[in-house]
């Protein structure tokens, strides 16, 4: 179950009844954001426990600051910052570095399996891909992924990566011209082969 | 060739109905997408870019099955309800300290401020200890609580739960006078000036010492012990002295008062925890078991109250008191647990206490 697919009066009523003190929509939340949330831990750092216990701990305090909740509308992009937030600090703190460093030390790599492929793979193309990729930053790819799979607003994912929006939209819109660009300089004719293209990128950083 | 427009492929990528419907999957939006492209035949080129990258970054996340989810949730949730102090309150604390540092600085720099210019102070004090005679203070133990209460002149008072002792910030030079409701055990710092202690029985005038007062309204006697020292009592316009191991009892309803020798520690106990009971009736004892656990205690057979126990309590659980309490007469408890309220607060805990029929009544 994916959240987009959910109806925004059914996240509405859950709200409600949460901020109400009601214990179960905690769970309906918990279960609803769950995996996705996962995901974009462990696309942070390849640590499947520590990502779990953090999203235990993420709720723990959700709960505990329910009354200070103010909109559903906002709900999941707060988790995902407090999501990022904590890791980026526990990660410091294994490594023994300030979280600045841990900061600028995030990987989001992505393997072939990452991407759902819909067209026939085309393996002229991998190579050329790959280098364009290449130019890609990791945070290229992060904002990638919070646009891309968590649906998260341009406002919303300038509070996760700590920018301000233009620099959000700038940075998004480079990486896409950057993917365009390097297609084209290669007679690649344009659009068909983007999914190829980055295929072929996430392929290569595996 | 046309140009390339780049604004009209950012606002159809910032828009997130667009996004959600070139995805596929969301099909609640295909009339007005559809309809869009055939009427902007000016931007199909940026549209159907628009569309093909979005369609290419479409991950597959993770797949974490419904029974996967609900096992996670529900060891989630213990977590929560059974509070494993987490890593954030450490790290809290940690903060906190921090904090303590910085602010440390400061303190030290205002009090040797306030060191320097005592001697101003001490003037305009003296004016204002005028004022502070009148201002009055009340310190409450809540149910359940047993506190300590430093007063002005140095005298302790312990204040047993559901008990309120009302006093001068400052005590004028003629009196010492305290006001108290339930009970409180005194020790009274010696001085020239008297020390009165008012209370819903005869008012006490101490001369330095330490006695324990029990005032409790709901209680049929005020019992005034005394452990050390001199007090004396003001019974109906006449003076009645106490020596220590005496115990004075005081009628409410008649006004009079009988005095006893007596073990002083029995009515002293409560500030260590310890109530000792002598051929005390049921009732007694659970009004007591009430102001000290924050409970409800109602008798389903009212008679039960007359059930004399000779029992000493020593900090034990209420519900090991009950336990004790119900090996030794033909009772049972039914212990009813705090219902959430619909404003998250707690209701107080009712225990109910009737007559157990399955046991033989032996009548003492």
């Amino acid at each position: 179950m994916n959240s987009a697919s959910l109806k925004s009066n059914q996240l509405q009523d859950a709200w409600s009844n949460f901020k109400g003190g009601d214990f179960a929509s905690l769970g309906f939340f918990f279960e609803t954001y769950y995996q996705e949330l996962f995901y974009y831990g462990i696309k942070i750092v390849a640590m499947p426990e520590l990502v779990k216990d953090t999203i235990q701990d993420l709720f723990a305090d959700v709960w505990e600051r329910r009354n200070t909740m103010v909109s559903v509308e906002n709900f999941k992009a707060y988790l995902i910052i407090s999501l990022r937030r904590e890791l980026v600090h526990r990660i410091s703190r294994i490594r023994k570095e300030s979280s600045s460093e841990a900061l600028t030390s995030l990987q989001f790599s992505f393997s072939p399996e990452d991407f759902l492929i819909s067209d026939e793979d085309n393996r002229n193309h991998t190579r050329l891909l790959s280098q364009s990729m290449e130019g890609l930053t990791d945070r290229q790819r992060e904002v990638i992924l919070l646009r891309f799979f968590h649906g998260l607003e341009f406002h919303e994912i300038s509070q996760v990566l700590g920018m301000n929006i233009q620099s959000v939209r700038n940075l998004l819109f480079r990486a896409l011209d950057k993917i365009r660009k390097d297609m084209s300089d290669q007679g690649v004719t344009g659009v068909e082969n983007v999914e190829m293209f980055l295929f072929a990128i996430f392929r290569k950083k595996s | 060739m046309r140009q390339w427009n780049q604004d009209i492929f950012e606002e159809l990528i910032s828009n997130t109905q667009f996004a959600a419907w070139a995805k596929g999957g969301d099909q609640t939006n295909d009339e007005y997408w559809n309809s869009w492209e055939s009427n902007h035949p000016f931007y199909i080129v940026e549209f159907r870019e628009a569309k093909r990258i979005v369609k290419s970054l479409r991950f597959t996340g993770v797949d974490i099955n419904q029974d996967n989810l609900k096992y996670l949730w529900a060891k989630t949730s213990e977590r929560i309800q059974h509070g494993k102090p987490s890593n954030r309150f450490h790290h809290f604390i940690l903060q906190l300290t921090k904090v303590a540092a910085v602010l440390l600085l400061p303190a030290m720099l205002v009090s040797a401020w306030l060191l320097y210019s005592q001697y101003n102070l001490t003037q305009k004090y003296s004016n204002l200890i005028q004022d502070k005679h009148e201002q009055k203070v009340t310190v409450v133990a809540p149910i359940g609580a047993r506190i300590l209460v430093d007063l002005p002149d140095g005298s302790k008072a312990w204040l047993n739960s559901g008990s309120e002792i009302t006093y001068p910030i400052i005590f004028n030079n003629a009196e010492r006078r305290v006001n108290l409701t339930g009970e409180a055990y005194f020790k009274v710092q010696k001085s020239e000036t008297p020390f009165y202690v008012n209370s819903l029985g005869p008012e006490i005038k101490v001369y330095g010492t330490e006695f324990n007062v029990n005032s409790y309204d709901d209680e049929e006697m005020v019992t005034i012990a005394l452990a050390d020292g001199k007090i004396s009592l003001d019974v109906n316009g006449k003076e009645e002295f106490l020596s220590p191991g005496q115990v004075s009892f005081f009628d409410k309803k008649r006004g009079s008062a009988a005095t006893v020798n007596s073990e002083v520690n029995i009515y002293s106990g409560w500030r260590e925890g310890k109530y000792i009971f002598m051929d005390t009736p049921l009732s007694s004892i659970l009004r007591i078991l009430q102001r000290q656990h924050n409970v409800n205690i109602q008798l389903m057979n009212p008679e039960l109250g007359n059930y004399r126990y000779k029992l000493s309590i020593n900090n034990e659980s209420l519900e090991q008191i009950l336990n004790l309490l119900s090996l030794s007469a033909p009772i049972k408890y039914n212990y009813k647990h705090k219902a959430l309220k619909t404003d998250g607060t707690y209701e107080t805990d009712n225990i109910e206490i009737s007559a157990d029929k399955t046991r033989i009544i032996k009548t003492k």
